[in-house]
Parts: C-alpha cells; structure tokens; sequence
C-alpha cells in the first residue's frame, strides 16, 4: 500500500468528518489532494463513501428490509456462487486496464492528468514547458494603452508584434513585468470609465480590419482586468495553443509533425498564419458541420431527419463561407423534401403536435432568447411576454411534416396561415397573439409563406440579436465561457459581461457581411485568446466555475466533444489507417463508435449542456475499446507500429509517443517515471533494432496512459 | 464496447441475438429497481452530501423513465444510468455554482470513472457488509441503525441518546472502521480459499 500510515489516519479522520457533514472548505481541499494523489486513497475513498451510503440507503439494516426484498433476496444467496463468476468475466474484459494501473503508468496517468487542473500549481510541478521559442503573439505590453480613446487610431496588432525581443523578455521575466507595470496602468485609467459611447462613425482604417477589431477588443478586456485589479495569466506555450486552436478550428489535436514544425517556426508572425490555414483546411468545414448539426438536430437520430442531407447543406454552407443570415435565413424558411433539401431538416427535427418546439430552438438557437418558459407565463425577470412567445409561434402555426410516399423521406409543407396564435392564460382567458418579432407586429393576411417572412425580418441586420446571439456562442466555442452564463439566453435580465466588446464584434459581424470564418479569426486573435489556461494567484478570481462573470484573463479550458476526441484519437494513433481507408468507412465508424456516448449527452431541448462530458464513459470507451486497443496493436500502418520500428533512441520513442497524443514533450517527472519502469536499451542498441517484448508492451503502457489522461481529452 | 459491460445479468430475452431489442417493460422495471440502489451509490461518491445525492437521484430516476423506451435489453443498464446520474450531478452541479462546490470538478470527474471501474467490486462489498453488520456488538449495531435511521445524523443522535456529541461521533467512526476491516477481512478470505 503505498499510502504512508499518517496518511492513511488523515484520510479516514477527513472521511469521518465528511459521513457527518462536517468537512469544511479547507479540510475538503485537503481531502482532495489525499485522493487525487494516489490511486490507493482513491480506491479507499470510494469503499469509504459506499460503505457510508450503503448504511445509509438500508438504514444500517444490511438490505433486508428492501421494498424489492423479493428481487433483492437472489442476489444475496447466490452471492458466493455469482461473485466469482462476475469476478472472472470482469478480470477479461479489464485485463489492460488491470494490467496498466498495476504499473507505474497510473502514477503517470496521475501526472499527467493533474497538472492540467491544479490551476494555481506551480510551474514544474508536472507538465514541463516545450517552447524554444517565446509566445509569439503578443501586443507589446500594457505600455501602448493607458488611454481611453474613441479617436480611430491603429492599435498594436497581434501580427505586427514589437518584436520577439520584448515576447521573450515578457517569457522569461513576466513576474517582474507584472510586478512593475501594474501600477502604472492603474495611474492611468479611471476606474469605471470606460466608453459608453462607441464612436458609431469611423473614419480611420477600415473597419471590420483584422488589427482594428482586435485592438479594440483587447483593450477592452485589459481594462476589465485592471478594473478587477487583477493581472492576466501568461501567454500560452506554443504546444498549449497549436493544441487549443487545432482542436477548435479543425476539431482535432495536431499532428505529431505539426507540433514538431511549428515550435522549430521562430517567426512572430506563426500563430496569426496558423489561424488562417486551418481556417483553410478542409477539416474546418468537417468539423463546423459536426458542431452545427448537432446543435440543429441533436446527435441522436430522429425519425424524421436525414442527417447526411442536413450535413450536406451545412458542408456547401461553410465551404463557401455563406453569410450566415443567409444560411439562418434558409433553416428558417426551408420547405420541401428533407432529401433534397438539407435545411428542411432542422425544422423537421422540432416539429411534433404544435409549433411550441420549434418556435423555442429558432429563438434560442439563433436569437439567443429562450423563449420556452413564457409560453404558459410571463417571465418574472424577462420582458418577453407570453405574447412575445405565442407571437413568433405564429409563423410557425401553419408548418407541418408530412411523409412522402413510397419513399422514406419527409417533406416540411407551409400551409396558409391564419397569421394569430390563440393562448390561454393561466387564469384560462383565451387570448390572441398576432405575429411578430421583436414587438414588430406582422400581417400575415395573404402570406403564402410565413416563415419566409420570419426569416427576411430575423436576418436583415437591423435586428442585431442574429449577429449577438452567433458573436457570443463563437467566442463560448473558443473561450471556454460566453459573455452570458447560458450562452443562449441573451434577455435583459441576463446582462452581458463584456457589452462593449459584445457589441462591436456584432456590428462587425454584419459589417462583413456576416462572415463567419472573418468572426474566428477575430476572435482566436484577440490576446485573451493567445492566454494559457492556467491560473495564477494573480488572477484566481477569474473563475466562472464561482458564478462569477468572466473576466476572460485566461482561457477556460473545456472537455473535448465526442467528435474531438474520436478525431483526434485517429490523429494520435493513425488507429484509422489499419482499420478504414476511404472516408466513407471512416466517417461510418465515427457515427457507429460516438452513438455510444448520445444517451448521456441527448438532452430533451438538445442544449448547450452537451459539452459537458469528459467523463465516465468517455473514461470507459478509452481505456476498453476496441479502437484503443487497435491503436496499440503493432500492426503495420499504426502510430505506434511507425515509432516501434524507427530508428531513434528509445527515448526518442518515448517522446514522439508524448508529442503525437498530447503534442508536447514528456516533462522530466515523466520521463524520470519512464526511466524508471522500462527497460530502455542503450542509444546505438536501440538505434539497430525495433523495440519489441517487454519494452514494447512498456511503450504501448506509456502511450495508452498518455491518451487515457484528462490532459488528452481537454481543449487547454 | 463488449468489455465494459461490468455486470452480468442475462436476462430473458436473447441478449446474445440481438441488441436491437427494445426493453420490455417488465424486464426494465426489474433492472430499475435492481440498480436503485448501485444508481445511488454512484451519485453519492461524487456529492456526499446523502440528501442532495438522493434529490439527484429522484432526477436521475426520472430521465432513466422517459428514456426507458431508448434502453436495449442486454446492453449494460447499470453503465446506461450511471452515464444520465453523470449528467444529473453536472446539472446540479452547475445549478449549486453560486456557492462553491466542496469538490472540484476534476475530483469529480476523477471518482466518477473510478467509481464506475470498481462498481462490481464495491457491490461485493455490499453484500459483505450485510454479514458484518450481523456480526456487531447489539449496542454497536443499535447506535449505527439509529444514526442510519430516515433523517437522522450522529448530532441528533447524540441529543437523542443524552451522550456528548464528540463521544457519539467517535463511536460511530470506530463502528464504520471496525465494519469496513470486516468487509476487508471476508474479500481476503475469500480470494485465497
């Protein structure tokens, strides 16, 4: 046992004073780092809780008096004759796993994984830092902007950088630059005063200019901070960006290559050439795809959608970067067969007896209003009335799906409309809703296609809560957070963090022409963006996990999707190369692999909270499946198959496997633990042969702990 | 995902043929109320507070009925819940944000996974624990089923009871220590018979 005996008192003394409620804040912490440090404790911790709950569920009564006694009662006599034959399944199927946590990979696992989430651990104390180079964007300094201007001027721009010089020194001292500089804008800014008139006219560069937009964002979230009195985390290492922005633009890690290629890269300028590649890549249309369908129909499979015609649609639509009022404009006012138009399908998935469903997902989705409450009553804190709601329900009223015969598709039909939503209130009074938005009142009389209509008023531009409602989840996708704590729900009662950074990327945005790739680009340049996601004692209380609104002085690291992780599981392992080649059978393993994880992600409104899953089955479906476990057989065509047989060090080996999964370098407290537990062969040996016997097993230990680490499955 | 299914229930209906099978009503509700309890469990490693961990199971409860139809038979059904009790914690977990949590979410995320890994495991420490409980001290197992007993705590036992509170909680940690070396001792004995 490899908790020391003090610390095993510790532990059950802090699980005494949880059982009876009395563990406070501090003893919690403590409690935690017991557990999470050591696979043991952890162990423990659960036998102590079950056993605290199981005394609890049977009232201490040892589950005789069982409501299902009689259901129950089997288990229990078999239960010397079952257990073992459960126990003898169980030890097969979790052989690898059994067989890895017995081996120092778990402390591995448990390195790995920590030093992501300690936020305020010091540096060192995990993950090493790979950056040969300094960070690279950096807008010179807090020096440039004391000034509280509405003049047009040209501020320092995230690709026009002042040099490495001052990026490096920035690196290597940034204690002292804080230290320093810290004061010094504080004498220059009055607190609160920020601009509440944005100059509307602007006659200086262009607007909607890359620099232009990015300055003004920048200096807005800088002033937050010092209003806050706090300093921003460090810029991000070259590994922890590639890695961020990789995942959120083309939605998978980078390639072992990549990494390797850009930290070599010493030029200020990599980071801005990046963004503009991947936004290039074809992945990105792949993977804005991915994330739009399963906000527009879920992940699970609807009856009544035909996700490769919807994905069909949304893959035209970003491939030619179409203005996204165009593209909202479509899903709105779609008709016709779901096969033969994509956009039909969205509204297909959201109609059942009434328009209520579908009337909630447009407003949500692309007005960031949510409306469903308000259909029975009038929202206590939201001016949106009852009215409001039955109002915009109005264009729908007359939508219905009907199914095609001889044929498996649907068709979305627009009747004529009787252009009122009856409702009643809930003292019973029946009222009558005429159709609007926005408590513009529409006449229907006479229009053939409602929907059209909603759509040529939802999109037209002057009603900005089409550009708020995308500005906002975009900058949620790529910062971890969005200016409102529910990325969808925009209402006055609900006020944005940022206002003014909010408001002007939404004017640009429709200034662009609703350019959604021109949208990120702003958006991963902004140097809130180029943070890391670590936090400092400096900036501790930048965190919104608190309900705290967020102060954006870091990046909020998040889970990654299923699709991120099965992606960029391919990435890491080639696994795809030996079991699929076109990609067809690629794509069709994918959908066969993530349906797995849909019940626990589906969600009755299909929202946001999706994101959240970096957990148990992801845990499960790593370590177990037959994915992995293809990846780490040595079969000709895989990752590991390549480093096996190259002709490096078996260190290097070590570290291509670390670059390829986690696209860093091992860190020393790694590599001491590798040393430790593998048979590594002297350099010109291993340069000679491919690793094989209990070496390679040790690889492949090493490469499953990498990829089963939450640092793996998190965007940093 | 054939090697995770950590339970081993057969149930009637050709689990081997065919896992498309919608689950039959019947045999649903007999899983259901087998897993009420591992369901809990579950929940509770993740909040331990044993009264929001109950509420969230209410919840849970609630989704696992209106997503019964989605359910297929022979698949693992304990994994299926756990996986909707996973995201019930996360809701309420994001619902209690204003105040700060106890735990963090990675020690969440961290037990969740293991709690799944050693699911079968601590169920046969369960059954264990029945046998240890028949094996206390009368005294011993009155204190515990009291403090156990709906709605109570080791404070209001003490005042129950007439003893100092700090001598009542010290003999409920002698009792759960003595209880959990007795579940150790029959899993040992039982591994080398």
């Amino acid at each position: 046992m490899s908790v020391s005996h003090i610390q095993h008192e510790e532990l059950v003394q802090l699980l005494e004073e949880l059982c009876e409620d009395r563990l406070d804040r501090q003893q919690a912490a403590r409690l935690e780092e017991l557990v999470l440090g050591d696979p043991e404790a952890r162990k423990f911790y659960l036998e102590y809780i079950s056993l605290h709950g199981t005394l609890y569920w049977d009232a201490a009564r040892g589950g005789v008096e069982e409501p299902e006694a009689a259901e129950e009662a089997v288990g229990v006599r078999d239960a010397t004759v079952a257990v073992p034959v459960a126990a003898t399944r169980l030890e097969h199927g979790r052989r690898r796993a059994t067989a890895i946590v017995a081996t120092a990979a778990a402390v591995l696992v448990a390195a790995v994984g920590l030093a992501m989430w300690s936020g305020t651990a010091p540096e060192g104390s995990g993950i090493v830092r790979v950056d040969p180079d300094g960070p690279a964007i950096e807008d010179g300094g807090a020096d440039s902007k004391v000034i509280v201007d509405t003049a047009p001027r040209q501020p320092a721009t995230i690709v026009a950088a002042p040099g490495r010089q001052s990026a490096n020194k920035v690196a290597k001292n940034s204690t002292a630059r804080e230290a320093v500089t810290e004061p010094r804008i504080k004498t220059g800014t009055k607190p609160g005063s920020k601009t509440s008139n944005p100059p509307s006219t602007r006659t200086g560069p262009p607007a909607g200019s890359l620099a232009e937009v990015v300055g003004f964002v920048d200096e807005r979230v800088t002033e937050v901070w010092q209003d806050n009195e706090i300093t921003s985390s460090e810029v991000a290492s070259d590994s922890e960006w590639l890695r961020r922005v990789y995942l959120d633009i083309v939605g998978h890690i980078p390639p072992a290559n990549d990494v390797i290629a850009f930290l070599k890269d010493r030029r200020s300028e990599k980071r801005a050439e990046a963004i503009d590649r991947l936004l290039d890549d074809s992945d990105y249309i792949r993977h804005s795809t991915t994330v739009w369908s399963n906000l527009l129909v879920g992940r699970g499979t609807r009856r009544k959608v035909n996700r490769g015609s919807l994905e069909k649609f949304l893959r035209e639509s970003f491939a030619r970067n179409r203005p996204w009022n165009e593209v909202v404009g479509e899903l709105v006012a779609a008709r016709g067969r779901n096969d033969e138009n994509g956009a039909a399908n969205f509204l297909l998935a959201h109609l059942n007896n009434d328009a209520t469903p579908a009337t909630a997902i447009t407003a949500r989705l692309f007005l960031g209003t949510q409306v469903q409450c308000t259909q029975c009553h009038n929202h206590p804190f939201n001016d949106s009335r009852q009215e409001q709601f039955h109002g915009l329900s109005a264009f729908f009223k007359s939508t219905r799906a009907a199914a095609v015969r001889g044929s498996e598709a649907f068709e979305l039909i627009s009747g004529s409309p009787d252009g009122v939503a009856y409702y009643e209130d809930r003292q019973g009074v029946l009222h009558m809703a005429p159709a609007g938005l926005a408590g513009q009142r529409v006449d229907l009389e006479g229009v053939k296609h409602p929907r059209a209509e909603l759509a040529r008023l939802m999109t037209r531009g002057s009603d900005p809560r089409l550009a708020r409602a995308m500005v906002n989840r975009t900058w949620a996708r790529l910062l971890g957070q969005g200016f409102t704590t529910q990325v969808d729900d925009m209402g006055p009662h609900n006020p944005p963090s940022h206002p003014e950074v909010l408001d002007r990327l939404a004017r640009e945005f429709v200034a662009s022409g609703f350019d959604v790739k021109q949208l990120v680009r702003w958006i991963c340049s902004t140097r809130a963006y180029g943070l890391t996601s670590r936090m400092t004692a400096a900036n501790s209380i930048d965190d919104p996990a608190t309900g705290r609104p967020p102060l954006f002085s870091r990046v909020y690291a998040k889970p990654m999707s299923v699709e991120q992780l099965y992606d960029s599981l391919l990435v890491a392992t080639q696994a795809d190369r030996i079991t699929a080649s076109d990609w067809e059978s690629v794509a069709a393993n994918r959908r066969r692999w993530q349906s797995q994880f849909v019940y626990s992600f589906e969600t009755d409104e299909n929202d946001e909270a999706v994101n959240f899953d970096g957990t148990i089955t992801q845990a499960m479906m790593m370590m177990n499946g037959p994915l992995i476990r293809e990846a780490l057989s040595q079969q000709p065509g895989s990752y590991f198959h390549q480093v096996v047989h190259t002709r490096g060090s078996d260190v290097d080996r070590v570290k291509r496997l670390c670059l390829s999964a986690l696209g860093r370098f091992p860190s020393s407290a790694e590599m001491k633990a590798i040393g430790e537990m593998l048979p590594l062969r002297p350099t010109a040996q291993a340069r000679q042969t491919p690793a094989s016997g209990p070496l390679a097993e040790g690889l492949q230990d090493v490469f499953w702990a990498y990829l089963n680490s939450s640092e793996f499955i998190t965007v940093p | 995902m054939n090697e995770v299914r950590i339970t081993t229930e057969s149930s009637a209906d050709g689990s081997e043929s065919g896992t498309t099978l919608v689950a039959p009503r019947e045999e649903f509700i007999k899983l259901f109320t087998r897993y009420q309890r591992r369901v809990f469990l579950f929940i509770l490693s993740q909040v331990p507070n044993p009264v929001d961990a109950e509420e969230i199971h209410q919840e849970t409860n609630v989704i696992i009925w209106r997503k019964f139809d989605r359910f297929e038979l022979g698949t693992n059904f304990l994994a299926w819940s756990c996986q909707i009790a996973n995201y019930e914690v996360l809701k309420y977990r994001q619902r209690q944000r204003r105040d700060r949590h106890l735990f963090s979410d990675e020690f969440v995320r961290q037990v969740a996974s293991d709690a799944v890994e050693q699911a079968d495991e601590l169920e046969q420490r369960r059954q264990y624990l029945a046998v240890c409980l028949s094996k206390l001290k009368s005294n011993d197992l009155e204190l515990i089923q009291q403090r156990y007993a709906s709605g109570e705590s080791g404070k209001s036992v003490a005042e129950l009871i007439g003893r100092p509170i700090n001598s009542v909680y010290q003999s409920l940690s002698r009792i759960r220590r003595t209880l959990l070396e007795c579940v150790n001792r029959q899993i040992r004995a039982q591994a080398t018979p």
